[in-house]
């Protein structure tokens, strides 16, 4: 139990079934502050369902998950999780939110109910937005931004609150080359400087490669978890793949 | 006949206590109706409507003041939907046909053992604020204060989960007591509105404001403001041109909600 408790993370056994289908099986691996784990895998083969597993969106069939050394069932320290999910058009484009609204909402797992808005909140609204250096006005609406001020809004929303886990969904699909070379660098300096743990969701393995110090690898048939030049020396991910034989989808972002 | 001395009209005890017991429910309608529509969720007061019929008819039959009654019954239905939708293989949309389906041939049944339908029960279907007594402007009032109190305590949980429903969850907000929260809240404005216009048009109460200002609000907040001034005005508009023109008060109500939604509509195409 104490090396439960040490671990940010501790995920045991873990297997997800949709009915019949088993999305994914026996996946064990543990988290340290810290860590910036590059999550990859070809389409399908369960990385969001493991997420989805982590943060209590899905139930799971086997095994058990802790964070900071408590079942996540009895887990209720929302704020120490940041999550930034897979996709923006999964929100509702009907409401017209603005980006103040928006990163408001990021604070809710901090209050508890009736989960009403005060003026400090508000002063955490203009000091992440200042953090991460967006000037957008934020009374501006959420839907009529770019895919990539819409990704760097969903970022101040995961960080408002200062988490110590971050968890991407990839995050950097829907952004250019530039935008997410931006958006890596920013991602490196939260996890040395603040020393906030991550767990990044990509295909993008080039990035993958620069930038976390630990991979989780799954497909249908294996897992592989461990340091990043324990499972590719040569640095080089989508090589690594390659030679390992996976069907890993690769993804030109240029 | 157009009767224009609407100045003394407006003095008589019962246009005053439609008016007070109208503006509330309608203010009632239109907040919740924003959230009801953002969450795909606004034919449950469709649904809850025709289950007030049922339960209004077996007030009738009981002798009892079938508001009382209909009260708990359409709460139940409204969770009854949610429980259909969550333990079964049925969609939300279907578990709102099944139960509203339940309600009105309930109505029926009930209605044909006692004396068909009456006056009594024709003035529930199409709705009569013009005869609310002091009693039932009481009622409406203090149901409405309650709603609106537990939207403002729960606005942000409602504005997370419309907005982004994951995210919501994974914040700690209970999403699905969240949800069974909206459709009891439903439930009470559905009976509320069922004076104001009547079992067959309660859903135009709940939707139409809220799809009206979602055609012209650039905030959310603005939305809110706008649902609420057009719902409000739609009553008073109703209510003053059903009595000059002599018209029916509840299908007047919704003729003037119409009539702002076109607006709605066009001004939002002009921009």
């Amino acid at each position: 139990m104490n090396k439960v408790a040490k671990n940010i993370l501790e995920v045991q056994n873990l297997t997800v079934c949709y009915g019949e289908f088993k999305a994914i099986s026996d996946i064990n691996f543990s988290l340290q502050r810290g860590d910036f784990v590059g999550l990859t895998g070809p389409n399908g083969s369960g990385k969001s369902t493991l997420i989805k597993a982590i943060l209590g969106l899905v139930k799971f069939s086997q095994g058990e998950i802790a964070l900071w050394g408590k079942a996540i069932n009895q887990f209720s320290e929302f704020s120490r999780i940041g999550y930034v999910p897979q996709k923006q058009t999964m929100l509702n484009p009907l409401l017209p939110a603005t980006i103040e609204e928006v990163l408001l909402t990021g604070l809710l797992s901090t209050k508890k109910i009736p989960r009403l808005i005060n003026k400090k909140d508000r002063q955490k609204v203009a000091h992440v937005l200042a953090t991460l250096k967006i000037t957008l006005p934020k009374d501006k609406i959420f839907t009529k931004l770019s895919g990539g001020q819409q990704q760097k809004i969903l970022l101040a929303r995961a960080l408002i609150t200062q988490p110590e886990l971050l968890i991407l969904d990839e995050p950097s699909s829907a952004l250019d080359q530039t935008a997410r070379e931006d958006f890596f660098q920013l991602l490196r300096k939260i996890n040395s400087q603040d020393k906030v743990s991550i767990i990044l969701i990509s295909h993008d393995t080039g990035s993958i490669g620069q930038h976390a110090n630990k991979i989780l690898y799954i497909d249908q048939k294996q897992i592989f978890f461990g340091a990043l030049n324990d499972f590719c020396p040569e640095k080089n991910p989508a090589t690594c793949f390659e030679k390992r034989g996976k069907h890993l989808i690769w993804h030109q972002h240029d | 006949m157009i009767n224009f001395d609407l100045i003394s009209l407006l003095q008589y005890g019962f246009v005053q206590k439609a008016f007070l017991a109208g503006t509330f429910t309608a203010l009632s309608c239109s907040a919740l109706g924003l959230f009801l529509v953002l969450r795909k969720m606004s034919l449950v007061g469709d649904g809850l409507s025709h289950v007030s019929f049922g339960a209004i008819a077996l007030g009738m039959l009981a002798g009892v003041y079938p508001t009382y009654l209909a009260l708990p019954i359409i709460v139940i239905a409204a969770i009854l939907i949610l429980k259909i939708s969550e333990k079964t293989k049925v969609y939300g949309d279907a578990a709102i046909g099944i139960v509203s389906a339940a309600g009105v041939a309930g109505g029926v049944i009930l209605a044909s053992l006692s004396n068909g339908f009456n006056v009594d029960l024709l003035s529930y279907l199409f709705g009569n604020i013009l005869a609310a007594s002091s009693q039932e402007v009481i009622f409406s009032i203090g149901l409405s204060l309650f709603i609106l109190a537990t939207i403002y305590l729960f606005y942000w949980d409602l504005f997370s989960i419309s907005f982004d429903e994951e995210y919501a969850q994974v914040s700690g907000i209970p999403v699905g007591l969240v949800n069974y929260l909206l459709v009891i809240l439903t439930a009470i404005t559905v009976l509320l509105s069922i004076k104001v216009v009547g079992i067959m048009l309660v859903s135009a109460l709940l939707i139409i404001p809220a799809v009206t200002a979602l055609q012209i609000s650039r905030q959310f907040k603005t939305a809110l403001l706008i649902s609420g001034l057009t719902a409000a005005l739609s009553v008073i508009i109703g209510i003053i041109f059903s009595l000059l023109l002599n018209l029916p008060t509840g299908a007047t109500i919704v003729l003037v909600n119409l009539v702002f939604f076109i607006l709605a509509i066009l001004i939002g195409k002009m921009r």
